[in-house]
């Protein structure tokens, strides 16, 4: 709808008005290529697998910073009341700033792929995992954005929004790997459906499996509505 | 052509808005009067639908605003208080963005920037960030931005809050002007204010309403009687008995703190009956007794007593 692309549109400018957008993805780029070259040569493959599980790693901590202005912000400077006595739904206001964060991580992603593009001028490299890795990235990131927006809704205060985000974002990707690892049978695989990670590894294999995807949009979609019905009961 | 209903808010166990009704005129400027923490700022938070209402209903041209939400909203103009904008954009791209969200047609946003932008007096400022801008001119951006889509009603909270005198005056005559062709709902604690734009008012306290009228009835409401301060130059020893006989007085009490060692008075306050007229008597009895009368000054009933009277327990 047009309402959640006006608002997506001046939220991800809002981003570059700030330092907010430039120091997250430099940092991020700066982390992670540099965590990924450091092994790289050492490696002495041209093998781009481990960029993805330092991206994957590195989006439980950036995701959250992308997200911890966006609601936390205009509450504590209520603009938010202004916001919505605009002819817009707050599922549209949702949407939209959630759409602006999805846009800002993509860019983000997008200029990571310097490194395999570098890298493909000296070797051959599988472009098909590299698609399948960087849609796998997409959706984990998307997921990650999802929980920070919850967070960003709930406190007025954007440091708690960033530390509580970055600790869930943790505990459904580390944190379901370790309960995964220590349960056996149906429990083990109960944790092997919810957390994020072993989807993403179907996908970085290249196989784009509709399940991997309907988890992901299921998840993104849940945390949406999640987000839509925490800034109601602000109101209620 | 805006109804409230009954309004009840709750938060919690605290009764903000405690069953309050009252209705706004199509082209007329309501004022709502009440000290701080008296529910205005709640009440136009649940007009404009940020709040939801714990009960009763709100009707702008007869269309309950909770069936038809984005109906009113369209309708609406609304500046909060303290004026929230986003201090990361610049004045004229923060109005195309309300623009846009107003669903205003493209080919037409550039000339409602400009009308509103010259209504408000924003020319100077139009290209500059809203971050750097003085509180007298983020209220005006505040303003234009209620504007722009010429919604056929105005809600405006403490729009002259913490504006300094020279601009405080500046936005009255704006939203008098403003409230030539449009509804206005004013909120406020600041009483020449209320006289000064409002052709009605309501007047709030602890979540109920305490009086309704015109600036003028609430005036007349107020007390039974008028007072007359007077300065004589000098203490004289009968002046208090002998102004009690002037006709229409019905009290005489000294000014200044009295106690034993004060000056004795030189000052007197007088109640007399609202529809005397005392002050030539007043000056003739000066005259007679050879008072020299150094100060007289007659104050009114007014719309300050009642609020006074009403709003504090």
């Amino acid at each position: 709808m047009r309402n959640v692309w006006t608002i997506a549109r001046r939220d991800f400018i809002a981003f570059f008005h700030s330092a907010m957008a430039y120091i997250v993805v430099s940092v991020f780029l700066l982390l992670t290529n540099f965590f990924f070259f450091y092994s790289f040569f050492v490696q002495n493959m041209a093998d781009v697998r481990n960029l993805f599980n330092l991206i994957s790693i590195m989006s439980a901590f950036f995701a959250p910073a992308i997200t911890m202005r966006l609601i936390a912000e205009e509450r504590r400077s209520r603009s938010i009341e202004l916001l919505l006595s605009f002819p817009v739904t707050k599922l549209q206001v949702v949407l939209g700033k959630y759409l602006a964060a999805i846009l800002l991580f993509s860019v983000m992603l997008g200029l990571t792929l310097i490194g395999p593009i570098t890298i493909s001028a000296v070797a051959d490299l599988d472009w098909g995992a590299i698609f399948g890795s960087y849609l796998g990235s997409l959706l984990l990131g998307s997921v990650y954005l999802g929980i920070g927006l919850v967070f960003s809704t709930v406190s007025r205060n954007q440091l708690v929004a960033v530390i509580l985000g970055i600790a869930a974002c943790l505990a459904i990707s580390l944190g379901v790997e370790f309960a995964r690892v220590l349960m056996e049978g149906a429990m083990a695989s109960f944790f092997d459906y919810l957390g994020v990670m072993s989807h993403f590894r179907s996908m970085s294999r290249g196989v784009i499996d509709s399940r991997d995807v309907i988890y992901y949009l299921s998840m993104s979609s849940f945390l949406v509505a999640l987000s839509v019905y925490l800034l109601d009961r602000e109101s209620a | 052509m805006l109804r409230v209903e009954n309004l009840a808010k709750h938060f919690d166990a605290v009764k903000a808005v405690n069953h309050i009704s009252f209705e706004v005129h199509q082209g007329e400027i309501l004022g709502f009067l009440g000290p701080n923490g008296a529910g205005k700022t709640t009440t136009m938070k649940v007009i404009t639908g940020y709040l939801a209402p714990t009960e009763g209903r709100i009707f702008i041209d007869d269309k309950d605003i909770a069936e038809f939400p984005l109906d009113a909203k369209t309708k609406i103009g609304y500046v909060p208080e303290s004026f929230p904008l986003y201090d990361d954009m610049i004045v004229y791209d923060y109005l195309r963005y309300v623009a846009k969200i107003r669903n205003i047609p493209a080919d037409k946003i550039d000339a409602r920037i400009l009308e509103v932008g010259g209504l408000a007096n924003l020319q100077s400022v139009i290209g500059r960030s809203i971050s750097e801008l003085s509180k007298g001119y983020r209220q005006r951006v505040g303003l234009a931005q209620a504007l722009i889509h010429e919604p056929e009603i105005l809600i405006l909270d403490e729009p002259t809050d913490g504006l300094d005198p020279n601009q405080k005056v500046e936005i009255r005559n704006l939203i008098r002007e403003i409230g030539k062709t449009r509804t206005i709902l004013l909120s406020t604690h600041n009483l020449p204010e209320v006289q000064q734009m409002c052709d009605r008012v309501v007047i709030i306290h602890d979540g109920q309403i305490v009086a309704k009228g015109t600036p003028e009835e609430l005036g007349q409401r107020s007390t039974g009687n008028n007072v007359l301060t007077i300065e004589l130059d000098k203490h004289y020893v009968d002046a208090a008995d002998r102004l009690k006989f002037v006709d229409g007085v019905m009290s005489v009490k000294p000014m200044g703190h009295g106690g034993e060692d004060a000056d004795p008075p030189t000052g007197f306050t007088i109640e007399y009956r609202k529809d005397a007229e005392i002050r030539p008597a007043v000056f003739k009895l000066a005259v007679d007794q050879s008072w020299t009368l150094m100060e007289m000054h007659r104050e009114e009933a007014s719309l300050e007593d009642i609020f006074q009277r009403l709003t504090t327990n």
